[in-house]
């Protein structure tokens, strides 16, 4: 993996040509995509870094949506906002992520899985828009932190117990007594607030509503997915105790999901629209995790990468409304189809994807999530009807009025799409519902 | 600023006053050395003719007497009553120290110094009476130590909110950051040895920023920093650091210390301090804010702060390569 | 150049025909294809994509694109001159391609690929027109449907205890799966949204806000049927199970409704949409009552000739300056006499006239329901449903056939536009000989009926009654006090679908809506708030205003509070 890396690290003296890094980037993306194939679960080993199916996916989707961002950012560039040092932000980003996904070390993984938090954040600082940025910036990152200094305890504590924190030669914490659960709640507490849960999500909705759209991409697409990339890995450590507290986590999630759905229905900003609607995914997400079913964790895997090409793509869509409009606001920014009817094709595709229409990724790994669930309580069917049905009525809702009805009379000067913000959309979409077609390569079997 | 004759004699008996403290084998010879280094940092915090120094250096040599009138009272208790005198040493120590409860004096003597001073009151001044705190650790002392440890971090994470001065932030850090070297001091020397250099480092990185920039409120730092961008990353590169985060320097004596506290089962007291480590950074965050923002309002009375070649790539260095100084460590220890 | 609607129309023609000609060699070999492609397999049950070509699904294909080609021939003029005619286009070919997935596909994950894509397709039409009332309409349409996919997302959860999807396979043994009454409930449930029965019937006429040949091909023939479709497919599981008898009531009360509230509605095509919702009822009863076949039967010759009876009803509103009102028509069998001629045919058939096409299917449906061991609730809504079928077609007639125009006294009303009118003529051939060649090809061996006269004549003689009726109080209609102002409360409760329209919109809406403006408040900007970032932020910033108090005071308490820390620790020590 160390030569994805260095090659980062050799993009950093090219930030001061965006071109450059662009074209870069999008080239490692399609190198990395030609090591798919491999013969043994964990490859490209070394020092203290490898990776398996799960890594790889994730890492890729990492190197995809950095390109897609860059691609999308293209405002910076013509603004002249400190175009080189938004490229530095990025490949730093993107370093720590390849770092995170293939650390073999739970402790490296911790450092890296922090570290990412410092570009996300000046991402956000550096390059939002309203005042309010600071406050989500410190939100971001004292809600992650809050939970994720404990985590380091834990994985100390691991440490101390089997004399190694390398990932499967960490020995199981075993019974699930007090201790045992206190240790567990813990460890998955950080990755719980990263997800995000229901109630520990705040910071997610300011987070996206402020951040350039870079930062909105890049945490919807890739950030969200440590935490369950995380969970997948602390989890099996935790068997006894995740099996008598995982009804904690689900039915918070799925009851918490049904209520942001709700919420959802009454944002006018589509950014926060497309936020809390991804608190509503993840809520399924960490469900299926910590039942911890084979479907469900493969399930978590594809929605996690469906999610991501799917809400960057729809951060994208309400970034260039913003470009042209100025507003986020669903009461200005309507009627759009009346002047970008081809757009009007892409908010309509990439919508379907984030209700779940076939033939996209988040279908097939919602099925999966729904059947883990299901299985584990038939209870469970009743918030996840709900859930499933109210994804369905936000995301039409943010269609419809985006889209349908009359025009913002004060706008006066606009365009349709450009060819390079259709080739961002198309390329969104495109992996989104091909992948499908041969679902194991977005799993964690392979 | 060149030094001055004078100011050379005097930093040099302050150090002699340290080293004398920290190697004398009786407490007398200990008290010597304290004070010796107090007379000799009077006339250091002084050079600067105005109000708010001699205020300061009143304060300081006010404070300072009365630990040191403790110390040299507890030596002669010393052969009544041993326990008496450790427990009145641990007072005085940590009042010379400035930790809380005993911190007060500590952001009023700091808000009249200038940042070379304050470098030296964050990193020299505490040497000697640490060193002293590490000695007295054999006995019982009323666990006056976790007491003041539980203390300072919280005095320090709460007290620094609502600061707005950049001297009284790092006073209150400093007491914050007392707390994690006196556990420290609690589990072995050489973590504290460890956690105290890391500490003068990052510290000391931070206030040659400012002194650079010239600053002394959050709201200068506006006005300074809109021109080089190189300013703005070490700002927040150190001030980062100085809060622990991880990929910086600042994160490596805290998880050594998080590991020993580990494996000595101090949860609750690690519980405290992890929780005043978030508080300490959100107001290292409030200060970093105007560096993280990368584009700020321009004015046209904003100066252009210069900063030498050789600053940028140590600073940087000090800051984030630390990461890789665990190897480092491991064959030096 | 060839536009448009001359290259789909020829496409689906000849695809129609292929599949009419593959449809009748496979119903005469017995052979059916089966192909599948596997997604992914896990713990040994895999996700496959299935295809399965036998000569029903062919058939079915067969009439959807040979509806669908007329439709997109017949929209080249009715959507001339709008501008954004090839969107539209696409969306029906969008709309075909789903529905054919759904036809074809018997595993109960891939028929989400048609399932879905028919409730998004169908939502983008109906939205099609920039306005309130099509939007609003689109969003009920597609929040109803979005109910079946959600039922079917959850009967994939519960079918996993088979260890596959393909349902054909299980059909036939579903009790062995612990809880496959939940399973068909949930079934039936998608199946009642799509095809719009009684609780979740008001999508069906709010839909027809889409353009007329959207409804004629969407909302008459293919979409609605869809969910009986499924139900045919999966008829055999729903043997004897609650879900079947549930099923039977309400689609027998949804065609009893619809026949009524047909009777009091005045927009043209929300008459023919409460038809179509009637006759849906008729299939789902046949269906629950356990003649699968016959449900198929009445699916295929119901198409033909309702997409028919809807061009007219396009035709009509097209040349009538887009009122859709029948007070304002009348006459127009003068002034258009091919689609004239065409409606009534469609009328006609719709009424079960013997000989036309809904006569083989609607008269069979009968008289196997009066035969069948049925509950007398049950007896009376189909009896009374076929009298009101009739009764609203007399009405439909009356208003817009006969008499005189009366919208205004200039008017350029004339069946000149060929583009319209072919295709008319190609669904009137359907709509004249679909029945008896459908009935002859499906049921090589006839049907016993074996009934008393009286019942044997029941069908004829509610018909004939309700035809009567129909006419007469139509006449009696016309006069100087409204007569239904008289019994406001019971026009109104029949007028508007039994409240389903209300209830399905503000029922539905008020509460959620409202309680997601609680949790927000309440929630989010409440009590995650107070114990979350900004409660802490304040407990923080009072406790630090706290600490500075001590902090301003002077060097001398300082000193005294240090000598008395002193002089404690001593005392405490000594």
């Amino acid at each position: 993996m160390l030569k994805f890396m260095l090659a980062c690290i050799m993009l950093m003296p090219l930030v001061n040509s965006w071109w450059a890094v662009q074209s870069s980037l999008f080239i490692l993306t399609f190198i990395l995509m030609l090591y798919c194939h491999h013969d043994f679960s964990n490859y490209m080993a070394g020092w203290c870094f490898n990776i398996d199916s799960l890594g790889y996916i994730l890492i890729l989707l990492s190197f995809w949506i950095t390109a897609l961002v860059v691609c999308s950012s293209q405002k910076v560039l013509k603004e002249n906002n400190y175009p080189s040092l938004f490229l530095l932000v990025n490949i730093f980003l993107l370093f720590f992520l390849i770092m995170t996904f293939s650390a073999n070390d739970y402790l490296l993984f911790y450092i890296s899985f922090e570290s990412s938090l410092i570009p996300t954040l000046i991402l956000i600082l550096g390059w939002g828009y309203q005042p309010e940025r600071l406050q989500a910036g410190v939100y971001m990152l004292f809600y992650t932190l809050f939970a994720s200094l404990p985590l380091l305890v834990s994985l100390i504590s691991l440490y101390n117990m089997s004399g190694s924190l390398t990932l499967g030669l960490v020995e199981n914490v075993s019974g699930a007594g007090f201790i045992s659960c206190i240790w567990y709640v813990v460890t998955v507490f950080a990755f719980i607030v990263k997800l995000p849960m229901f109630l520990v999500h705040l910071w997610l909705p300011k987070a996206h509503v402020e951040a350039p759209v870079a930062g909105s991409m890049i945490l919807a697409g890739v950030l969200l997915k440590l935490g369950g990339y995380g969970l997948i890995r602390v989890l099996p450590l935790f068997g006894e105790a995740n099996k008598n507290l995982s009804w904690l986590w689900v039915s918070i999630s799925l009851v918490g999901g049904v209520v942001v759905s709700l919420m959802c229905l009454r944002q006018v900003d589509m950014k926060a629209l497309i936020a809390y609607s991804s608190v509503a995914h993840m809520g399924l997400v960490l469900s299926g995790l910590v039942v911890f079913g084979w479907w469900g964790v493969n399930g978590a895997v594809v929605v996690m990468i469906g999610h991501g090409l799917c809400s960057s793509g729809l951060f994208c869509l309400a970034n260039m409304v913003y470009e042209r409009i100025g507003s986020r606001s669903l009461l200005i920014s309507k009627g759009l189809m009346n002047f970008m009817p081809s757009m009007a094709l892409w908010w309509f595709l990439l919508s379907a994807g984030n209700m779940a229409a076939p033939p996209t990724l988040n279908l097939l790994g919602e099925i999966s999530l729904i059947i883990s669930v299901v299985s584990w309580s038939k209870v469970s069917m009743l918030s996840i009807s709900l859930l499933s049905f109210f994804s369905a009525a936000y995301t039409l809702y943010m269609f419809s009025l985006s889209q349908h009805g009359k025009y913002y009379s004060a706008l006066f000067s606009c365009c349709s799409g450009k060819v390079r913000e259709y080739l961002i959309l198309m390329l969104h979409w495109l992996p989104l519902n091909v992948l499908i077609l041969k679902g194991s390569t977005v799993m964690f079997i392979l | 600023m060149p030094l001055s004759s004078s100011q050379i004699l005097f930093f040099s008996t302050l150090m002699l006053g340290t080293l004398l403290s920290i190697s004398s084998s009786s407490w007398f010879g200990a008290w010597m050395g304290l004070e010796l280094n107090l007379l000799s940092f009077i006339p250091l915090i002084s050079s600067k003719n105005n109000q708010y120094s001699s205020e300061a250096a009143l304060k300081y040599f006010l404070i300072q007497a009365l630990g040191s009138s403790i110390i040299i009272m507890s030596a002669s208790f010393m052969m009544s009553s041993s326990e008496l005198a450790t427990t009145l040493f641990t007072v005085a120590l940590l009042l010379k120290a400035g930790a809380a409860p005993f911190h007060f004096w500590f952001p009023s003597v700091m808000e009249g110094l200038q940042w070379n001073q304050v470098i030296i009151l964050m990193t020299i001044q505490k040497i000697a009476p640490l060193s002293l705190l590490s000695y007295l650790l054999y006995s019982n002392t009323l666990y006056i130590v976790p007491a003041a440890i539980i203390t300072s971090a919280l005095v320090g994470a709460i007290g620094g909110i609502n600061q707005t001065f950049l001297r009284k932030i790092m006073a209150y850090s400093s007491i914050n950051h007392m707390a994690w070297m006196m556990s420290a001091i609690l589990i072995s020397e050489t973590n504290w040895l460890l956690y105290f250099s890391f500490y003068c480092l990052i510290s000391s990185s931070v206030a040659i920023l400012f002194n650079y920039q010239d600053v002394f409120h959050i709201s200068h730092i506006v006005n300074h920093t809109p021109h080089s961008s190189h300013m703005k990353i070490l700002t927040f590169t150190s001030l980062l650091s100085l809060g622990g985060l991880p990929p910086f320097t600042g994160f490596i004596p805290k998880w050594i210390i998080i590991q020993e506290m580990v494996s000595s089962h101090m949860f609750i007291t690690l519980a405290i301090l992890l929780a005043s480590a978030l508080l300490t950074l959100f107001y290292y965050l409030r200060v970093a804010m105007t560096a993280l923002t990368i584009s700020s309002p321009k004015t046209k009375w904003s100066t252009k702060s210069t900063i030498s070649s050789y600053m940028t790539p140590s600073m940087i260095y000090m800051n984030i390569f630390g990461l890789l100084a665990p190897s480092l460590f491991t064959i030096i220890l | 150049m060839v536009s448009m609607y001359l290259s789909s129309m020829l496409f689906l023609l000849s695809g129609s025909l292929s599949c009419l000609v593959l449809s009748l060699l496979c119903l005469k070999s017995g052979q059916a294809w089966f192909i599948e492609w596997e997604l992914l397999s896990l713990n040994s049950s895999s996700i496959v994509m299935t295809l399965i070509l036998d000569w029903m699904s062919f058939m079915f294909l067969g009439f959807v694109m040979f509806i669908s080609s007329m439709v997109l021939y017949y929209s080249g003029e009715y959507m001339h001159g709008d501008s954004n005619m090839n969107r539209f286009m696409y969306l029906v070919l969008a709309f075909v391609m789903s529905m054919g997935f759904l036809i074809i596909s018997p595993n109960l994950i891939s028929i989400l690929l048609g399932w879905d894509g028919l409730g998004l397709v169908s939502y983008a039409l109906v939205i099609y027109y920039q306005n309130e009332k099509s939007a609003n309409a689109g969003m009920l349409t597609a929040l109803s449907n979005r109910v079946g996919d959600v039922a079917i997302l959850l009967a994939i959860s519960l079918f996993f205890s088979c260890g596959g999807w393909n349902f054909l396979f299980y059909v036939e043994n579903m009790p062995i799966i612990g809880s496959g009454g939940l399973l068909c409930g949930l079934v039936v449930l998608a199946a009642m949204t799509k095809s719009a029965q009684i609780p979740f019937s008001a999508w069906l006429p709010a839909a027809m806000a889409a353009p007329t040949p959207v409804s004629a091909l969407v909302h008459s023939s293919t979409l609605v049927t869809a969910g009986v479709y499924l139900l045919i497919r999966f008829s055999p599981a729903l043997e004897g199970r609650l879900s079947q008898t549930v099923l039977l009531l309400l689609s027998s009360l949804t065609m009893f409704m619809a026949g009524l509230g047909a009777n009091f509605e005045y927009d043209l095509k929300k008459i023919i949409a409460l038809s179509t919702l009637s006759q849906l009822g008729v299939m789902m009863s046949i269906l629950s009552l356990g003649y699968a076949d016959l449900a198929f039967f009445h699916l295929l010759a119901h198409a033909l000739f309702k997409a028919l009876l809807f061009m007219c009803a396009g035709a009509v509103i097209h040349s009538v300056k887009d009122y859709q009102d029948i007070r304002m028509m009348g006459g127009l069998v003068y002034h258009m006499p091919l689609t004239g001629m065409c409606m009534n045919l469609a009328n006609l058939a719709l009424c079960g006239t013997p000989f036309l096409a809904g006569f083989y299917s609607k008269d069979m449906i009968l008289e196997v329901a009066f035969m069948s061991p049925i509950n007398l609730v049950s007896f009376l809504l189909y009896a009374l449903a076929t009298g009101l079928t009739v009764c609203y077609t007399m009405r439909l007639v009356y208003y817009s056939l006969s008499g005189d125009f009366n919208l205004g006294n200039l008017y350029s009303i004339s069946d000149e536009g060929k583009i319209m009118t072919n295709p008319m003529m190609g669904l009137s051939v359907g709509a004249v000989f679909g029945g008896a060649t459908l009935a002859w090809l499906i049921f090589p061996c006839p049907y016993m009926i074996c009934m008393s006269p009286v019942f044997k004549m029941l069908a004829l003689i509610v018909s004939v009654i309700g035809g009567v009726l129909g006419y007469l109080l139509n006449l009696n209609a016309v006069n100087y006090n409204l007569n239904s102002l008289k019994y406001y409360n019971s026009v109104v409760f029949s007028g508007s679908m039994w409240f389903m329209p209300f209830l399905s919109t503000y029922g539905a809406s008020k509460n959620f809506l409202g309680s997601g403006e609680t949790y927000q408040s309440v929630g989010d900007m409440g009590w995650s708030e107070y114990y979350g970032g900004q409660g802490i932020y304040s407990f923080i910033m009072s406790s630090s205003k706290i600490l500075q108090v001590f902090q301003d005071n002077s060097m001398k308490i300082y000193m005294l509070s240090f000598l008395l820390w002193v002089i404690v620790l001593v005392f405490v020590v000594v």
